[in-house]
């Protein structure tokens, strides 16, 4: 048996493709039910997302993985995948092991350090647990993986900054502003972006939002929407006074802020800062005003520019991000490593020798010179045919299939070998 | 207690290069639990301080603000418990490098030439003249502070209204913060020196009546002037950001040069005529 993936994403497939062959929660689980006494696949994990369909498994080989999850896109999807070769990767042993904490900690997802992927792992193996897919080696491999998206988001800055532009020109209200709930913002303009930008506002907790728009109409069916107050047009600059951000998204052709009328407004609101976030093209607002003070105009290019640069400041992250995918799969490796049934012999006979050499070193001056060769001779032939059977039992557990990892863990937990024999808890 | 005090005159400005070195990784976006200690060791290096100030003060009855170390050690002390406050009033650790820098810097130039037995004025072991220092000393303690907020503020002010987004925009408070604390510390700042002229102007009318043409005397009342011109400016006339924090850089600028110029020319804090 070995740990195999298959699967694929937008790094291979096109969209058209991943749409194809995307489950839903409960197809997936479904899916997962539908192989339950697979012996050649006694533990697996579907995770399906917009960006990818893979499945995570212990089986006989990484051919009979592939052969599983062509028939199963084959099956459930109509697509035989056998047409899209490229489009498949493969993975076997610590390669999967890998790309699993690749996946976990972002850095494999389309927009590098995006939050929602560790949750899709964490859904993906709630379903497996649900199917009853999940065994020992899959349990420890999602716990090793979590922990991994948690250090990633913690130690590194690859989840930080904004990689959008809409979430971009929200973000700069925090680096000027502090307490965003006492503020108020102002969107002129009622299309789809400026709406996106207000309902962003409104989720960082800017206190009162007001749209204004030439038809007014317009302007009070977005504000219903947004839970926003309306504001005719013609009041923009009386309300410009008082707010602290303005959004600026019509499709004029022309600016309809103009530099007078701002230099007008932070004279009237005594040079409090305004925040100026110019999301149309062609632009609204006068590219003058951003040389008044206290004045912080942004357009398109200039949140471009941010989004670029934080793109590029988490893609630097990424070596800090291997080491910790590295140092957990040392660390799991070590674990999956002794999970063979020789390890678990030597670790058994290794226990009961020192247990045997311990109360020895105890009892031993209780006997005579000439005996004491002779207890020790008696206690190793204790020890060796008390662990002939059991020995011989653990060398065919994998008889067992998918049982084996389960038995093999259930002797390790009885005599406290490994970790455990260290008081070492690893939670599963 | 001599051996006590020598052992904290080292021990003070050693912590204090740690704990900066510290806040400098987080500043500079280290992660990981090494840095989770910036900040108990920043209430460490506090409570070693105050007790190495609490320890002077027991040894020499007296409060340690005769000689130009000795205020330093003050200074560094306030300026850490300002920044302190400013850590737990904005839960953000970014602008510690800069403050605790500033403090480790006067610390280190404080533990270098404090003498431990020192000719002191009889002056300086009046309690109550201890008002005029004490003020004083928390004025410009609270200046330093304003200045270190209002440079910062003008370093991310430039990067914003240039679109540039390095490292200070990544790393510093919001702009708004570091007007606050600029402001805030000034204030602080003006109603201390205000009380240090005050309690100066009672002591000089009896004991040095020709105080008016003290140099110091002019400078401070200089710096008084621009401190509240530029608080008046904040408050009345709407002056904010660049105008009114450069104005605030000013003053400290001039009390700087009052205060090196005092130690340099005149050997002392005053030179009565």
């Amino acid at each position: 048996m070995e740990l195999v993936i298959v699967g694929l994403s937008h790094r291979t497939a096109p969209l058209d493709l991943r749409e194809r062959v995307a489950f839903d929660a409960t197809e997936a689980e479904e899916v997962l039910r539908s192989m339950l006494r697979d012996e050649e696949m006694p533990e697996r994990l579907l995770l399906s997302t917009c960006n990818r369909t893979e499945l995570y498994a212990l089986a006989s080989s990484t051919d009979a993985g592939r052969a599983r999850f062509e028939h199963i896109v084959r099956d459930r999807r109509g697509v035989d995948l056998r047409q899209e070769p490229d489009s498949l990767y493969v993975h076997g042993g610590p390669e999967m092991v890998r790309h699993l904490f690749r996946v976990a900690s972002s850095i494999d997802s389309m927009i590098v350090g995006e939050a929602q992927v560790l949750g899709q792992v964490h859904e993906a193996y709630g379903i497996a647990r649900r199917a009853g897919t999940a065994g020992p080696l899959l349990h420890r491999l999602a716990d090793a993986a979590f922990r991994v998206g948690k250090r990633v988001r913690s130690e590194t800055d690859v989840s930080v900054g904004a990689v959008s532009v809409a979430s971009a020109a929200i973000s700069l209200t925090s680096h000027i502003f502090w307490d965003m709930e006492t503020r108020s913002a102002l969107l002129i303009g009622s299309g789809e972006t400026g709406a996106l930008a207000a309902k962003h506002l409104k989720e960082r907790g800017v206190g009162k939002i007001l749209v204004a728009n030439r038809t007014f109409e317009k302007a009070e069916a977005l504000a219903r929407d947004l839970g926003a107050v309306a504001v005719p047009f013609d009041d923009v600059e009386r309300q410009l006074a008082s707010v602290s951000i303005l959004v600026t998204a019509t499709s004029s052709p022309v600016p309809i802020v103009r530099h007078d009328t701002i230099r007008r407004v932070m004279a009237g609101r005594r040079n409090r800062p305004l925040l100026i976030l110019d999301i149309a093209v062609p632009r609204d607002v006068e590219h003058s005003v951003k040389e008044l003070g206290n004045v912080f105009l942004y357009d398109l290019d200039d949140l471009q520019e941010l989004v670029n640069r934080n793109l590029e400041r988490r893609r630097k992250e990424i070596p800090k991000v291997d080491a910790i995918i590295q140092h957990e799969i040392d660390q799991f490796l070590k674990w999956y490593g002794g999970l063979g049934a020789t390890p678990v012999i030597r670790e058994l006979r290794e226990r009961f020798e020192q247990v045997r050499a311990e109360e020895l070193e105890k009892h031993i001056h209780r006997f005579c010179e000439k005996d004491r060769a002779q207890v020790e001779a008696l206690t190793r032939s204790l020890v060796n045919k008390l662990l002939h059977e059991p020995s011989t039992s653990i060398r065919g557990f994998h008889r067992h299939g998918s049982r084996a990892l389960e038995r093999l863990e259930t002797v390790r937990e009885l005599f406290g070998l490994g970790d455990r024999g260290k008081g070492d808890d690893d939670g599963d | 207690m001599d051996s006590l005090l020598a052992v904290l005159r080292c021990a003070v400005p050693t912590l204090y290069v740690i704990t900066t070195a510290f806040y400098g990784m987080v500043f500079f976006g280290q992660r990981g639990p090494l840095v989770r200690i910036a900040r108990p060791l920043f209430l460490l290096t506090l409570l070693v301080h105050g007790i190495y100030l609490a320890t002077f003060v027991a040894h020499h009855q007296r409060i340690p603000l005769a000689a130009g170390a000795e205020i330093l050690t003050v200074i560094a002390f306030m300026t850490a418990l300002a920044y302190g406050y400013v850590e737990a009033r904005t839960r953000t650790l970014s602008t510690g490098f800069f403050l605790l820098g500033f403090s480790t810097v006067l610390q280190f130039a404080s533990s270098g030439r404090i003498a431990l037995e020192l000719e002191v004025a009889p002056l300086l072991r009046i309690p109550a003249f201890g008002v005029h220092t004490g003020a004083a000393i928390l004025g410009y303690a609270s200046f330093a502070v304003s200045a270190i907020y209002g440079l910062l503020f003008l370093l991310l002010y430039a990067e914003l209204k240039s679109s540039r987004f390095g490292l200070l925009y990544r790393r510093l408070p919001p702009l708004e913060i570091l007007a606050k604390m600029n402001i805030r510390a000034a204030v602080l700042g003006l109603a201390s020196l205000t009380l240090a002229i005050v309690a100066g102007v009672v002591w000089a009318n009896r004991l040095h009546p020709g105080y008016t043409r003290d140099p110091m005397f002019l400078l401070t009342i200089l710096v008084w002037v621009i401190y509240s011109s530029s608080i008046f400016a904040h408050y009345r006339l709407g002056w904010r950001g660049r105008r009114a924090i450069l104005l605030s850089i000013c003053g400290f600028l001039i009390m700087g040069i009052a205060l090196v110029g005092a130690t340099v020319f005149l050997h002392g804090f005053h030179r009565f005529a």
